[in-house]
């Protein structure tokens, strides 16, 4: 059964495919950054991912013409180009584990949205009391 | 399985781990951030996990034109899941929320 699917699916020439996943991942990117939400190392591995992509096809290039083979069978360069996406996705590990939640971009705005408590519970950082709260909490006037 | 070297085969683990790590670590960060718009971003990373299972059954088998099929399957789901981060994005950008 998965078979018979799988062997339809093998008409298709999954080249267009994967370039045309470029462009939804490009706006994921301009997205991601624009929000300034994102902790900046796992953005930096989220972008790093295109690095992967850029040596990735170059990999394969080269293992076409210099070998004559499809990049996954020519083990050293289908590792070293994997291992770009290893250090990518290490960093977006990273950047989401490690980030504390109240360090990001400074935003105004986003002190007074965030639920409150927030800061509070935040641990390893120093009070991030917004001005106006901090104010009337330690010296009441 | 020979297709892959024992260093490619753990570069390829240690990318599928992280990134579930990854989705988790996604998770985590939405709860100590009190923003639960997080969970979509981390079940929009999915697609991409299914699609490099799939590349790695296709390299446990030594990467045969018999499976062509994995290839094809794993590159909708890379398109799939580039769509989904795309759109777990957007609902992340401020303007939009405030709106």
């Amino acid at each position: 059964m998965t078979v018979v699917g799988l062997g339809a699916l093998a008409a298709v020439d999954p080249s267009p495919l994967f370039v045309l996943s470029l462009l939804p991942y490009l706006a994921f990117l301009r997205w991601a950054a624009a929000s300034k939400r994102f902790p900046p190392l796992a953005l930096r591995g989220f972008q790093f991912t295109l690095v992967f992509v850029a040596v990735t096809i170059a990999a394969a290039v080269v293992a076409e013409l210099r070998f004559g083979q499809q990049l996954a069978d020519v083990d050293r360069l289908h590792g070293s180009a994997e291992a770009f996406l290893t250090v990518a996705n290490l960093l977006v590990l990273w950047g989401f584990s490690r980030a504390e939640p109240g360090q990001e971009p400074p935003d105004p705005e986003a002190s007074t949205t965030g639920p409150s408590g927030e800061q509070v519970l935040s641990t390893g950082v120093e009070p991030a009391v917004p001005p106006e709260d901090g104010a009337s909490v330690l010296d009441p006037e | 399985m020979h297709a892959l070297s024992l260093p490619t085969w753990w570069i390829h683990v240690a990318s599928v781990l992280e990134w579930m790590l990854a989705m988790v670590a996604v998770i985590r960060w939405g709860e100590r951030r009190g923003e639960t718009e997080w969970r979509w971003l981390a079940l929009a990373m999915l697609p991409a996990l299914v699609s490099a299972m799939a590349a790695c059954t296709w390299h446990l088998f030594d990467n045969p034109i018999e499976l062509q099929g994995l290839v094809v399957f794993q590159a909708g789901t890379t398109l799939l899941g580039n769509v989904a981060l795309a759109a777990a994005a957007w609902t992340l950008l401020p303007e939009r929320s405030q709106s």
